[in-house]
């Protein structure tokens, strides 16, 4: 059985990012923290764009195994089968190498709090992306919660660039951060 | 292409984490769905069902169709992936004993009567408390549709009364129509035979929702 190896923007939100305009592209030397792995499909395509590490942090039991099938056929992808909220357990793992690039796409009410926890990790140079769904943390009109979250996320970030992609997920949009 | 340390360690430690976290009522959910596909059609094709219980006794093992079948016929020896002992390796062997090479049962007429009672036996030892309050065929389907005990366990009284009943209750929602009373709860026995069977099924899910909690703790809590 032979895998489809395009990168569909259909199913990768990392991709759909790129094809709307958005520089997130890789340079061929960064490592990443990405939390909410699932099973891997973007992961697989990173870690052919990279040299560097990529930690993939996932919680489902279903998920994580075809993430470490993954993981033995490929040679820099670490899989920490942890809740995304331990980050104690994280930095114990990353040990002393250096984040470039930060990604979190988990779709739960307290999206907003992971990452603001997640970032301590990381320095202050480093670049945060996140892809927020509006649908899953509130029922109201999404332009209401749209503006309410990217308050909340202005107390602790400087908003970069924001995009909407409605035109290949439903009710998504890609932030790019920096710390303040 | 050389791995590096970093990388070996960290995929053998997800792979013990992952090991830990698998419990048995995998098992219970996989005996449960095959007792319900034969009740529909005695000659159904079970090939589905079986592959998805062998990815969880070795989940970093590819196989095809005839390789899963003689898996099963011999002792099962299972390295990263949910730990049987014996009883239920003997459970596992009476089943698939009965299964020929095109994945259906031999007499499927026959296997419903010992499905049931592997069924029995296996909530009396996980689930003690809960297989007292109601029959273990509706224990199975109710743990099956939410998708697991961690999830069941997480869940109100008021929400175990209504699993399975989800359609009526969006309508209710939607349009104002009378609410459900009752969901999967209506097949058991007790509610089959009381005269107000909306007070009974809340009785009875006030019930459940103890004694899930009380029988994960004790079980399946790590």
């Amino acid at each position: 059985m032979e895998k489809d190896y395009t990168w569909n923007p259909q199913t990768s939100k990392w991709r759909a990012g790129i094809d709307l305009g958005l520089p997130i592209d890789l340079e061929g030397e960064e490592n990443i923290l990405y939390l909410g792995a699932s099973s891997g499909t973007t992961v697989g395509h990173l870690s052919e764009r990279t040299e560097g590490m990529i930690f993939a942090v996932e919680k489902s039991v279903d998920m994580t195994i075809p993430l470490i099938r993954l993981a033995e056929k490929m040679h820099n992808i670490l899989p920490l089968f942890v809740d995304a909220h331990d980050t104690e357990y994280i930095k114990e793992k990353i040990q002393d190498t250096k984040i470039n690039i930060l990604f979190q796409d988990i779709p739960s009410l307290d999206q907003v709090d992971i990452i603001t926890k997640a970032s301590k990790l990381v320095d202050k140079d480093c670049k945060i992306l996140l892809s927020l769904k509006t649908l899953s943390i509130s029922k109201q009109d999404s332009k209401k919660t749209f503006l309410e979250m990217s308050k909340k996320l202005e107390e602790n970030f400087k908003i970069i660039e924001s995009k909407k992609l409605e035109k290949f997920h439903k009710g998504h949009t890609f932030f790019i951060l920096e710390k303040l | 292409m050389i791995k590096s340390k970093q990388v070996v360690d960290s995929i053998a430690e997800a792979k013990i984490r992952v090991q830990e976290s698998i419990s048995k009522d995998k098992l219970i959910m996989f005996v449960t769905r095959i007792l319900e596909d034969t009740r529909n059609d005695p000659e159904v094709d079970l090939f589905g069902r079986v592959i998805e219980l062998y990815y969880y006794l070795n989940p970093y093992r590819k196989a095809y169709r005839k390789a899963i079948y003689e898996y099963f016929q011999k002792e099962i020896k299972c390295k990263y992936g949910l730990m049987l002992d014996e009883e239920e390796m003997n459970y596992i062997k009476i089943i698939f004993s009965e299964i020929t090479p095109q994945f259906r049962f031999k007499d499927g007429k026959v296997m419903k009567g010992r499905l049931k009672g592997i069924l029995e036996k296996l909530t009396k030892k996980y689930l003690p408390h809960s297989s007292e309050v109601i029959d273990s065929f509706i224990l199975g389907k109710l743990i099956c549709s939410v998708g697991g005990m961690e999830n069941l366990m997480r869940k109100p009284a008021s929400t175990i009364q209504l699993i399975g009943s989800e359609k009526a209750l969006f309508r209710h929602n939607k349009s104002g129509n009378p609410s459900p009373k009752y969901g999967l709860l209506y097949y058991t026995r007790e509610l089959q035979e009381a005269n107000k069977k909306g007070k009974k099924a809340r009785q009875l899910s006030n019930k459940l929702a103890i004694t899930i909690k009380q029988d994960y703790f004790e079980k399946f809590a790590r």
